[in-house]
């Protein structure tokens, strides 16, 4: 779990990472390709933690994990921004998510511990966004020689009722689910090859 | 009377005066003190209170009372109408005087106050504390007894009032009960409420009651203390949220859950799970659902939520599971006394997890040692470690369970040492020792000083039954332990593995460990190989057999065998034969010698086994036949008192082209049959036993018998053949069937016949059912022929012959024969009927003769009376139909058009318009040439009859309105044609009238008419309704129909006779620009006439 705020990340063993710069963007792009074509799992991950999380959230998503109310990072790039700009924003979002899924791992272990398959699906899920960030970290190095970033990690599920757990982990869920098939169309044509 | 009267009226009087003089100062006058009443709140003072019945001015009060105890009054000004004074020991007197507010003295009262009369009435407790729980919803409640004021031991009743809502309902009121211990003790009190306290306020109360026993006056509850407030939520500004949070509760319980919200939000519905529950309101801002009865909740919790206006949604989540179960089957138990390994079935599953779930602890209470136990909650079985304690073989274990439902625990007292379960042996070895012994060596995990150890020793090989061995040891500190095995098999495969246990205590035995296999050392053979041998005919050499020994037997494996040939213990012949030869032969020349074989493997040498070579002579030697026995062959033999050494069965086994391998067996010399079993036997085979006896000078044929382990039916049916048929009887002679289409003892024949044609699908006569079967059944085997008598003359008959054993019937043999014709019946069957007709003959022959006057007047008379011929009548005309033609009727036929033609260029004209064709109106050639039109120029004579059905009889025509016109009568009567001279008369030709004849079902053949012909039909002076030539008489199959032009062609009755035309004329010979049949018309024939 991770603390609301913000703090600076400096990707560090920025030497070490440069080897993977193009495996990292490989990466990048074939992950965000799987998104385009919806194929990343987010929907079936979704799907999979609200029918673990028993009535009404599965009958009344929409208002249970309206996601309006729960913080997400701005990702305000198009297809003209620049790749830089993109990159940042990537890692913003995928620090962000990375976070998150940690507490909503946790929250779940506690709360389900016996829905191995959602158990599942949120470990690799954690265990790809790492990677990512790690190839990300290593790209904002190498090109862009970007050593910190400011990334907002949201509010903490710690503390908070079950209730809250449920919800909160539910409306980042959709809110990914949401964001990240509309960033996939606006990223792929950066990340494609020169 | 009046006098007792009297006197009582008196008494009463008197009574009433000094009431009144009593009480006369309390009632009535004004400023007069009245309504004393005294309560004592500590049994030490009391409060007397009174009231004035005045409502006048008045000043001070002087109170005096006095008490048994003190004379003297007490007295004192007071303003008040209320006075504390002591509780007196039994009774007071106190004087109230009222005094002007001048100071002048008003009304004096007294009253006297009896203890009975003092009220105790305890001061009003006063709250402590009220502390809430919100987790639990739990109010904690702290007030003092204020115990002090009173005696020791007396017992203090308090009651508490639980009020609920801006309304304060009352929700419970509970009596809590304490004794005084003369101290000011501070009592507490827990109350749950069924409902979250942050849903609604809560207020508390409480008043008490001491049952002085010792005070004679009246004791009341004391008043209600100032209410204590625990707010709810709903009375906090910004207090909002669904509650209780995250709660456990049991399955089954009632829960009352709120949503509280803020102001001016409004609730559209509560849910629990998936259901919508009742509100009750609880304030503005605050309302409840009630679960009865709760059931177990999912994994992560049943949801509740609380749906506010404008989409605004909050909930909680209420676990509802089940209090822990008492744990099951609890086992503690230590593998190497180190660790000690409790085990237990937790019983049913608590429904919780996370948190919530169940945890288990180890409690050992001699020790005092705690351990907590990390289970896992999905594993069924759970599994919980304690250290060994040094010195402690005893524990004494308690295993408690709780969760936030409930708690409880599990008991158990063990003696360590009565509960070992070694881990499985490690490291096992296996040393040989000696061809029989070996040695075993493993390792144990753990520090087992303390006990002996009991292990087993599994030993298997094969598929050999396993054999358990018991070896007790002491036990070490991980240690290895090493046991021997004696008595086992030289030269075999064994499977060793152990485990062990506690020997003293058995508790349980460890798993085994892994197989580890052995083969132990050779040793020389048991015993020498069972022999036999046989001499060749000639006697010039001995055949040596011998059979391989077996494993057991062998202790190695066998290398060679060493045969050597004795002549009183000298050996004059030796030989070593390798494996896997079983046989040798030795030359004996002329000379017997005792025949000895060993079998020699790495260890050494089998004692020897030894034969004689005498064969002694035997006379007589019989053949027996053996039993069947299914899995065998039993033979029986006579017991031979000079056979001091027992018998020998001898046999061979023949398979396919490879010599026969002699088999033996031998059986001592008090048997006299014997079951011969071998694999190789198989059914339907013959084998040949010879059965030797054994004497000290050798070896004698005693008899030789033949036999099957199973007799099948024979194979196939002899041969057999017909020698010979005659009218009534047939010989059949049949042939062997070889011994081996045998497949057992042949035990007869059996010849089925009876009536029958050859027929090739025929079944076998056993088979068909036949009921003139005849069966005849030869059991006489030297009989090879056999006479059936009693046949028919001239009759076929199936013959089937079959031969049979003990097995069954063979298949059939089949054959037919035909018997001879009886001759003589033949010749009087011819003779009879030729007499018959001679004799009939002659008879009518001599009628006719002597009446040969009559006849002739009768048949033959001089002068025919015509009425009486009926040869001048015609017959019904075939194509007529019912009605007769009666031809001498001469009908005038009058031409329906006449046309002359002038010249023979001149195309002929049809008159039949309707007939025409294309064709028709082409022009004759004069040449009469054959072209095809020619032979289509027909001349009608009859009016057009168009779509005359093939039915209808030409007598219709007379009706019509054209008739035939007979030029010739005459040629109805002409000659009929010879044979010779048909290829030259044209019917056509001679048709002056034509006869209507029935005609066979033919084809009209037009174009295989003639030139000749052709010509003759245009010359024809009268032409019939049909050219008969034209009609073909084959069948319409035959070639001449098949080459006639089928379109044209007519079958059955084609045409009316007196039609010119077809009936039913071909559809395309209408469009055809060459009709083949066009009618012919008078001007033909009047042009050919000339020609006729």
């Amino acid at each position: 779990g991770t603390s609301p705020g913000s703090t600076a990340r400096t990707p560090r063993g920025c030497a070490l990472h440069q080897v993977h710069e193009e495996g990292g963007l490989g990466t990048l792009r074939g992950w965000w390709q799987k998104v385009a074509e919806g194929g990343h799992g987010g929907d079936a991950r979704f799907s999979s933690q609200l029918k673990c999380q028993g009535e009404p959230f599965s009958s009344e998503t929409d208002k249970l994990c309206n996601p309006s109310g729960v913080f997400f990072p701005a990702f305000r790039v198009n297809r003209t921004s620049e790749k830089k700009e993109v990159m940042v924003a990537m890692y913003k979002l995928f620090a962000f998510l990375n976070a998150s899924l940690g507490n909503i791992t946790r929250d779940q272990e506690e709360l389900n511990p016996t829905a191995k398959e959602l158990l599942e699906r949120l470990h690799n899920t954690t265990k790809t966004t790492r990677g990512l960030i790690s190839n990300l970290t290593c790209l904002l190095c190498k090109n862009y020689n970007i050593f910190q970033v400011d990334v907002s990690y949201g509010e903490s599920s710690k503390g908070k009722s079950a209730f809250k757990k449920k919800q909160q982990g539910c409306q980042v869920l959709r809110k990914y689910v949401q964001v990240i098939a509309q960033a996939a169309r606006v990223l792929l044509p950066h990340l494609s090859p020169p | 009377m009046w006098k007792n009267s009297s006197l009582r009226c008196l008494f009463a009087i008197a009574i009433l005066c000094l009431r009144s003089l009593i009480y006369g100062q309390e009632i009535g006058s004004l400023g007069h003190p009245q309504n004393l009443k005294c309560v004592t709140h500590n049994l030490h003072k009391m409060i007397c209170t009174w009231d004035v019945s005045s409502k006048g001015r008045h000043g001070q009060t002087d109170i005096c009372y006095t008490t048994n105890d003190l004379p003297p009054p007490v007295c004192f000004k007071t303003k008040e109408k209320r006075v504390e004074i002591p509780v007196p020991e039994s009774s007071s007197t106190m004087t109230i005087t009222t005094n002007s507010i001048s100071g002048t003295a008003f009304v004096t009262k007294e009253f006297e106050i009896h203890k009975k009369d003092i009220s105790f009435v305890p001061l009003a407790p006063r709250i402590l504390s009220l502390t809430p729980d919100f987790s639990t919803s739990t109010l904690n409640l702290k007030w003092s007894d204020n115990g002090s004021v009173f005696l020791y031991g007396l017992d203090a009743f308090w009651q508490i009032q639980i009020l609920r809502k801006e309304a304060m309902e009352k929700v419970t009121q509970v009596t809590y009960y304490s004794k005084l211990t003369h101290e000011d003790i501070i009592l507490s009190w827990n109350w749950t409420s069924d409902m979250p306290l942050e849903c609604t306020s809560h207020y508390v109360k409480i008043r008490c009651y001491i049952n002085v026993t010792q005070f004679v006056g009246p004791k009341d509850w004391s008043d209600w203390s100032p209410i204590e407030e625990v707010p709810g939520k709903d009375t906090e500004p910004n207090g909002s949220g669904v509650f209780p949070q995250d709660t456990v509760v049991a399955v089954g319980s009632d829960v009352t859950i709120c949503c509280v919200h803020e102001k001016g939000q409004q609730i559209q519905r509560m849910t629990y799970g998936p259901d919508i529950y009742p509100m009750i309101r609880l304030s503005s801002r605050s309302s409840a659902i009630r679960v009865l009865n709760a059931s177990a909740s999912d994994t992560s919790g049943t949801n509740v939520v609380c749906r506010l206006s404008e989409d605004d949604m909050d909930g909680t989540v209420l676990f509802v599971g089940y209090a822990p179960d008492t744990p099951q089957n609890l086992s503690c138990e230590t593998s190497n006394f180190l660790k000690i390994k409790c085990t237990w079935k937790p019983g049913r599953p608590s429904g919780l997890y996370g948190k919530r779930r169940t945890k288990y602890s180890l409690f050992e209470r001699i020790s005092g040692k705690n351990v907590s136990c990390e289970v896992n909650e999905i594993n069924r079985e759970r599994v919980c470690g304690f250290p060994v304690l040094a010195d402690q073989k005893t524990y004494d274990f308690v295993l408690g369970v709780s969760n936030p439902i409930g708690q409880t625990e599990s008991l158990l007292l063990v003696d360590l040492t009565q509960r070992v379960h070694p881990k499985a042996p490690e490291k096992l070895t296996v040393s040989a020792k000696s061809s029989t012994s070996v040695r075993l060596h493993w390792f144990l995990n753990g520090s087992f000083a303390e006990i002996r150890l009991l292990c087993q020793i599994e030993v298997s090989h094969g598929h050999s039954e396993r054999r358990l061995h018991n070896v007790s040891m002491p036990g070490g500190e991980f240690s290895t332990y090493t046991a021997q095995l004696n008595a086992l098999h030289a030269y075999t495969k064994y499977q060793f593995r152990v485990r062990c246990s506690a020997a003293d205590h058995f508790w349980r035995w460890s798993d085994w460990s892994r197989i580890e296999e052995h083969t132990t050392l050779e040793a020389p053979p048991a015993r020498g190989p069972d022999i036999w041998r046989e001499k060749s005919p000639s006697g010039k050499s001995l055949k040596i057999f011998w059979k391989p020994l077996s494993l057991s037997e062998a202790n190695g494996k066998i290398v060679s065998y060493e045969v050597s040939c004795y002549l009183l213990e000298t050996p004059v012949e030796y030989k070593e034969v390798t494996e896997p030869s079983n046989s040798t032969e030795i030359k004996l020349g002329k000379r017997d010698c005792v025949i000895s074989v060993v079998a020699k493997n790495h260890a050494g040498s089998s004692p020897p086994s030894r034969i004689t070579s005498v064969e002694l002579p035997s006379d007589n030697v019989k053949t027996d036949r053996a039993v069947a026995m299914g899995n065998g062959i039993y033979i029986s033999w006579n017991s031979y008192p000079n056979m001091t050494c027992g018998y020998i069965v001898k046999w061979c086994h023949s398979s396919g082209s490879e010599p026969c391998s002699v088999d033996w067996q031998k059986f001592p010399s008090n048997t006299t049959d014997a079951v011969i079993k071998s694999a190789l036997f198989r059914p339907g085979v013959r084998y040949n036993f010879s059965l030797y006896g054994c004497k000290s000078s050798g070896y004698q044929l005693l008899k030789n018998i033949t036999g099957y382990m199973k007799e099948l039916p024979p194979k196939r049916a002899p041969n057999f053949t017909v020698e010979e048929t005659s009218s009534d009887s047939i010989l059949v002679k049949w042939e062997d069937i070889p011994i081996e289409d045998c497949q057992g003892f042949l035990e007869g024949y059996r010849l089925s016949f009876a009536k029958g044609e050859k027929d090739a699908l025929k079944p076998t006569l056993s088979e068909s059912g036949n009921p003139e079967l005849k069966v005849k059944n030869i059991t006489d085997l030297t009989k090879k022929s056999l006479k059936i008598l009693d046949l028919q003359g001239k009759t076929s008959y199936q013959l089937d012959l079959q031969a049979y054993t003990a097995g069954g019937l063979s298949p059939p043999n089949s054959l037919y024969v035909v018997t001879k014709e009886d001759s003589v019946g033949l010749i009087i069957a011819i003779l009879i009927p030729v007499a018959v007709v001679v004799l009939l003959g002659v008879v009518a022959s001599i009628f006719c003769y002597r009446k040969r006057e009559w006849i002739k007047e009768t048949f033959y008379p001089e002068i025919p009376n015509p009425e009486n011929s009926k040869a001048l009548q015609f017959q019904k005309n075939i194509c007529e139909g019912n009605k007769t033609l009666k031809t001498l009727e001469m009908n005038p036929c009058t031409p329906n058009s006449v046309e002359v033609v002038e010249t023979r260029s001149a195309a002929p004209k049809i008159e039949d318009t309707e007939m025409m064709s294309p064709a028709a109106d082409t022009t004759v050639p004069e040449d009469g040439s054959d072209s095809e039109t020619e032979n289509h120029v027909v001349v009608s004579y009859c009016p057009p009859i168009i779509e005359e059905e093939i039915s209808n009889p030409p007598t219709d025509e007379p009706v019509g309105s054209s008739q035939v016109v007979y030029i010739d009568i005459q040629s109805m009567y002409q000659p009929q044609i010879k044979p010779e001279e048909e290829p030259e008369i044209d019917l056509v030709t001679t048709a002056g009238y034509k006869p209507q004849m029935q005609l066979p079902v033919s084809a009209l053949k037009i174009e295989s008419c003639s030139p000749a012909e052709e010509e003759l039909d245009k010359t024809a002076g009268y032409r019939p309704q049909a050219n008969t030539n034209t009609w073909n008489m084959d069948t319409p199959d035959s070639p001449g129909s098949a080459e006639s032009n089928n379109e044209n062609a007519s079958f059955g009755s084609p045409c009316s006779i007196n039609s010119r035309q077809f009936l039913l004329p071909p559809k395309d010979d209408e469009d055809s620009p060459k009709p083949n049949n066009a009618g012919w018309s008078f001007t033909h024939f009047f042009q050919n006439k000339p020609n006729d």
